[in-house]
């Protein structure tokens, strides 16, 4: 899933995916502006066909909070 | 406190067009008289009365933007940002020590970022309102461009996009000339950027009967033709630099001509038809021979609106008799939109471009296509091929629905400071 996700950031903000790491911050890391962190959660919502309310994407901060928030949320749907 | 006044000069040019992606290509299609109409490919255009089109083909972005960076531009502001950024290239600006307080952007748009927002309008009703891209309202909004070409260029002086439809091109130019002229401003990048062959757009000029409906290219965009019956709608951008001549002088910058007069006004009678016989549109002509402080008869070519619409051209023929009275007779008249197509707002810009490439060199643009007088528009039209003649003022027409016009004249730049 690090991979996929790496992916659609390094595609989406032109990012090398090689510097992008679990602990990278979106902003400060990576350059993702509010409204680029919107789009993000966007195409990662229809990827994984789940959803990121607006307090959780506020609270996003790193690509690991990233994995994480997609790793809670389709398991739960797997065991819906 | 009086101010001098200062000389307004161009140092740099920037064009997307239908007939070229450079400056210099564009000049040269021009010149040679190349037709930028053709079937439209842009989308299935099938079911539309309108069959053709003035696209910018064969369009490469990528020197100008990374593929992750175009997903964030509407297709205006994407030619806007590369028209500003050759402009900004060809006047050596980066290189140079201005006041970026004092820089300004006044690149505007008649229509913005319509492609997008009908991309949203089918996300919308297919998928529904939570997959509306957050990217919609900043790449649709007109003065979008001005505000992304001051983030590029990192212009912190006034930035205005004036939207007066098919005079936004004109009005930035004229409004940045007045600007400068005062002293409130050093450099201001002006033009304007359209990208509208789009289905509801095509469909929208269609229903107002203004374009024209036919399948040949050679015979669609036919200014002054008296079997014209509508404009062809085109795309593109065009962006200037004008800049104090002060400045330019002390930083040796290439200046391509100047900016020496610039009228404008409203005809007050129709949202869409142009004054009856054209008789605001000729104080507009008036007010910017005023301005610039010249004779009709010093006036040495016009670059006319030109739309090929019945009305425009009439009354536009008009207007410039009024203007010019006996000297209508005999001043030279083209539409560069035989080439171009009509770009809508950036037609002013492009058309501009025209005027200062056409003085340096020396070189009249035809009307092409042109092949039946109309006894309605009998000025001295420039028609076939390009000529070869020497100017040294000349005036552009530009005007838009709303009733908005506007006159720009330009100067020959003599090389030297003297007037």
């Amino acid at each position: 899933m690090l991979d996929k996700v790496k992916a659609m950031i390094g595609e989406e903000f032109g990012v090398n995916t090689d510097e992008i790491k679990l602990k990278s911050d979106l902003r400060n890391d990576l350059g993702i502006d509010s409204l680029g962190a919107v789009n993000l959660s966007l195409e990662i919502e229809v990827t994984y066909d789940i959803q990121i309310t607006d307090e959780e994407l506020a609270g996003l901060k790193t690509v690991g909070d990233l994995v994480s928030i997609i790793g809670a949320k389709t398991s739960a749907k797997d065991i819906k | 406190m009086m101010v001098t006044p200062r000389r307004v000069v161009v140092t740099g040019m920037g064009v997307v067009s239908p007939i070229g992606h450079t400056v210099n290509d564009f000049w040269q299609a021009i010149q040679e008289g190349k037709c930028g109409v053709d079937t439209i490919t842009a989308f299935d255009a099938s079911r539309f009365k309108v069959k053709l089109a003035a696209e910018v083909k064969d369009f490469d972005s990528s020197p100008y933007f990374a593929p992750h960076d175009l997903k964030r531009n509407s297709k205006f502001m994407m030619y806007a940002r590369i028209a500003a950024q050759q402009a900004y290239r060809d006047s050596g600006l980066a290189e140079s020590a201005v006041e970026r307080d004092r820089m300004g952007v006044y690149v505007s748009s008649s229509i913005g970022g319509l492609d997008n927002l009908e991309d949203a309008t089918r996300v919308l009703a297919d998928q529904g309102p939570d997959r509306i891209s957050p990217y919609l309202i900043p790449t649709t909004l007109v003065n979008l461009a001005s505000g992304a070409i001051a983030i590029d260029i990192q212009a912190k002086g006034s930035n205005l996009a004036i939207v007066t439809a098919c005079a936004s091109g004109a009005n930035s130019i004229g409004e940045a000339f007045h600007k400068i002229r005062s002293g409130t401003e050093d450099v201001i990048l002006a033009g304007a950027s359209d990208a509208a062959i789009t289905p509801t757009a095509i469909a929208g000029f269609a229903a107002m009967r203004a374009m024209h409906t036919g399948s040949d290219p050679q015979r669609a965009s036919i200014p002054f033709d008296a079997e014209r019956s509508g404009m062809v709608m085109g795309e593109g951008a065009g962006v200037l630099v004008l800049e104090a001549l002060d400045l330019a002088l002390q930083r040796q910058a290439p200046i391509y001509g100047e900016v020496i007069g610039y009228g404008s006004n409203c005809d007050a009678y129709s949202i869409t038809a142009p004054d009856y016989e054209g008789v605001t549109v000729g104080r507009a002509i008036a007010k910017a021979m005023d301005d610039a402080g010249v004779n009709a008869d010093q006036i040495d070519y016009i670059n006319a609106h030109g739309t090929a619409t019945v009305l425009n051209d009439r009354n536009e023929t008009q207007a410039i008799k009024q203007a010019f009275g006996d000297h209508a007779n005999r001043v030279p008249v083209s539409s560069t939109k035989s080439m171009t197509g009509h770009m809508l707002g950036a037609g002013g810009a492009v058309e501009a471009i025209a005027c200062i490439m056409a003085m340096r060199d020396g070189v009249i643009p035809a009307t092409i296509n042109y092949r039946v007088p109309d006894p309605a528009c009998d000025l001295c039209l420039v028609t076939g091929e390009s000529r070869r003649q020497d100017l040294d003022i000349v005036l552009s027409n530009s005007f838009g629905f709303g009733g908005h016009n506007a006159s720009l004249i330009f100067k020959k730049w003599s090389g030297h400071a003297e007037q």
